[in-house]
């Protein structure tokens, strides 16, 4: 354990279980959510350190989150599977700490999602 | 000119004394000069009233008028008529008197040189004003022809300068012929303007119209000549065609009380035929790049859909596998048994999302092959119900006590099924009811799968069955898939000789339908469709 609250929004079952795996084995504290809202509904708690989440999602998508998040939120780490996503250039425009394409080894998330904390 | 030229004019001599009427009578018959008398005023205007007198010689003393006073009276038939006034002595209050209004004065006793040269003087002069007046007339006239000409041409070359605006004023065909429509009905003189284009009946049909007088027929027959002047419902009317890389595409139809020039008409209508090939190529253009832009559209959406359904379940795998690797001495077994689960879990969803995406372009290239043969179809059903995992709906199998075996595909009927179930379950609430129903109708075997979804947007039926499309309803809140199962199921359902049908409400729901039209004919007959039995729920 580190100490480090970690967020973890998707809403594919199967990453959530593989991110949860990753973060918890690097000694983070997982909190995982299905969509969108609920994210919303954690980070609004404040306290998380990192928040990993995929762009595209049913309902409330990580972009609309990032955008409704309000200040200072997180540092948030998009997972996107297509670099050119419209959606993507108004994450840019918020300030999103990194934008990571599927699919990527673990730890290169891993290395994100410490730059994130000690951002 | 002489007055013999002019026949039929006569010089009226006016005197009471019989001796001087008798003198001027010789001496103008002498000079071939014809002349007729009279004796008195009263006399003198009777004469002049049956009309043919080219000039008057008027005594000053007559016994019922004063000379000068019958001059005035006989001017009154004739204002152009010379008068020569006769006196007794040289009177210069009655010369006065008469000043401007006799051409001259003869004195008596009278000389004839002097009365001759007197009367040729006056009737040169009279024949002059009379040409003068025919050659104003000639030219006046002809001032008001060119006038009049001069007026059309310019009204002509206002049509075509305005008919140039008009046809180059847009590049949508309707506002073309309707600029075009209201150039020649502002042209002075145009009743009823029509433009008509060719249609596929080749007739030409009305397109743009103004009249005033009567309404033009909705088709007009096509014809050859370049300008005619031809009856249109009792109208006498110019057509002219127009005519594009020497084809005709339409005519121009003119109602005027006033006739315009040939060469007018196949000008403006060349002008008119280059606007509406304009307008047409333009037209064509404008769908190609809407087309290419809803192309472009599509392949944005397909590729970050794709790429979503792709590599997120390999990121899956990735991150599984490498916590296998990095841990795996360290894991239960139960932990790497859940870790190798969930990796084939993610592999078989890439497969089956891999093989859609190849039986689309197998249906694309019409390479895909079904292999046709005896069906039956409670198999099938009984496959795919068993295949479901985590059943979150109640699903209810209502088949024919005997169902018939129907000529089809096995597997890919069981595909089609399946994704039919799939959707079902992806777009209907969880603890909904789904069902399975088979019937036998005129049409052949149906097989349906009726679900108490949120329905389709009507709007969106139409595309259902096309690729790449899902049902929109807000970019984010897209399932899970790129839009091919349907597609791929009516290019299944096709190639096995049956047809696939969709009834939809935002009410209700959907019920999907497809209708397997070959049956193998049983021993049974016709077999009792109402009794079903429920299957239970998964």
């Amino acid at each position: 354990m580190n100490g480090r609250e970690v967020l973890i929004v998707d809403d594919e079952p199967g990453m959530l279980e593989t991110l949860a795996d990753i973060l918890d084995a690097a000694g983070y504290t997982v909190t995982a959510v299905g969509d969108g809202e609920k994210a919303l509904a954690e980070i609004r708690t404040g306290r998380y350190d990192v928040v990993v989440m995929d762009v595209r999602m049913p309902g409330r998508d990580g972009v609309s989150v990032l955008v409704e998040s309000g200040a200072p939120p997180p540092p948030v780490i998009l997972m996107t599977a297509y670099a050119l996503e419209e959606r993507l250039r108004e994450a840019r425009e918020k300030k999103v700490h990194a934008v990571v394409m599927k699919p990527f080894a673990p730890p290169y998330l891993l290395d994100l999602v410490a730059s994130a904390v000690a951002a | 000119m002489t007055l013999s030229e002019t026949a039929g004019w006569q010089v009226l001599v006016v005197d009471d004394d019989p001796g001087m009427r008798e003198t001027l009578s010789d001496i103008l018959a002498r000079e071939e000069i014809p002349c007729v008398t009279a004796a008195n005023g009263r006399a003198a205007e009777l004469t002049m009233q049956s009309g043919g007198i080219a000039l008057a010689i008027v005594d000053q003393r007559l016994p019922d008028v004063m000379g000068v006073e019958l001059v005035d009276r006989l001017k009154s038939y004739d204002a152009d008529l010379p008068v020569l006034l006769l006196s007794g002595y040289a009177s210069a209050e009655a010369a006065l008197a008469a000043v401007g209004k006799v051409e001259d004065f003869l004195v008596k006793p009278v000389r004839p040189e002097q009365v001759v040269s007197a009367v040729r003087n006056g009737l040169d002069r009279r024949w002059l004003r009379v040409r003068n007046a025919e050659l104003v007339g000639q030219l006046q006239q002809a001032n008001a022809v060119l006038a009049d000409n001069v007026r059309r041409r310019q009204n002509e070359l206002a049509t075509l300068i305005a008919m140039a605006a008009a046809v180059s004023s847009s590049s949508r065909l309707p506002l073309v012929l309707d600029a075009a429509v209201d150039v020649l009905a502002r042209m002075s003189g145009t009743t009823v303007a029509a433009v008509y284009l060719l249609g596929d009946d080749d007739k030409l049909s009305l397109s743009a119209v103004r009249a005033t007088a009567w309404r033009p027929p909705q088709r007009l027959s096509k014809f050859t000549e370049r300008v005619m002047r031809a009856d249109v419902d009792g109208h006498e009317c110019a057509l002219a065609a127009l005519n594009s890389d020497g084809v005709t595409v339409g005519a121009v139809l003119l109602e005027r009380n006033e006739q315009e020039a040939d060469a007018f008409l196949v000008a403006l209508a060349a002008q008119l035929a280059v606007g509406v090939e304009n307008a047409r190529r333009s037209e064509r253009e404008r769908a190609t790049v809407d087309r290419m832009a809803e192309l472009n559209r599509m392949k944005s959406s397909f590729l970050a859909n794709i790429s979503h359904e792709l590599r997120t379940p390999l990121t899956a795998v990735i991150g599984f596998a490498r916590t296998l690797q990095g841990r795996g001495t360290s894991l239960s077994d139960e932990e790497r048994g859940r870790l190798l689960d969930r990796i084939e879990t993610q592999a078989r969803r890439l497969a089956r999302l891999v093989e859609d995406l190849l039986d689309e372009a197998n249906l694309d290239r019409r390479a895909l092959r079904v292999s046709n043969g005896p069906v039956r179809v409670p198999e099938v059903v009984d496959r795919v119900v068993s295949s479901i995992v985590e059943p979150v709906h109640r699903l209810t199998v209502m088949l024919p006590d005997a169902p018939p075996v129907v000529i089809a595909d096995s597997d890919r009927l069981e595909q089609v099924l399946g994704n039919l179930v799939d959707n079902a379950r992806k777009y209907s609430p969880v603890g909904s009811e789904i069902v399975i129903g088979g019937a036998v109708t005129e049409r052949g075997f149906e097989l349906s799968v009726a679900d108490q979804g949120r329905g389709i947007e009507p709007e969106f039926l139409p595309h259902l069955f096309e690729p790449f499309t899902q049902a929109d309803i807000g970019d984010t809140r897209r399932d899970h898939g790129v839009g091919l199962g349907l597609s791929i199921c009516q290019g299944l359902v096709e190639a096995m000789g049956g047809t696939i049908e969709v009834i939809s409400d935002v009410t209700s729901g959907t019920t999907f339908t497809v209708v397997l039209p070959r049956i193998v004919p049983g021993p049974k007959g016709p077999v009792d469709t109402r009794q079903a039995v429920a299957r239970g729920a998964v």
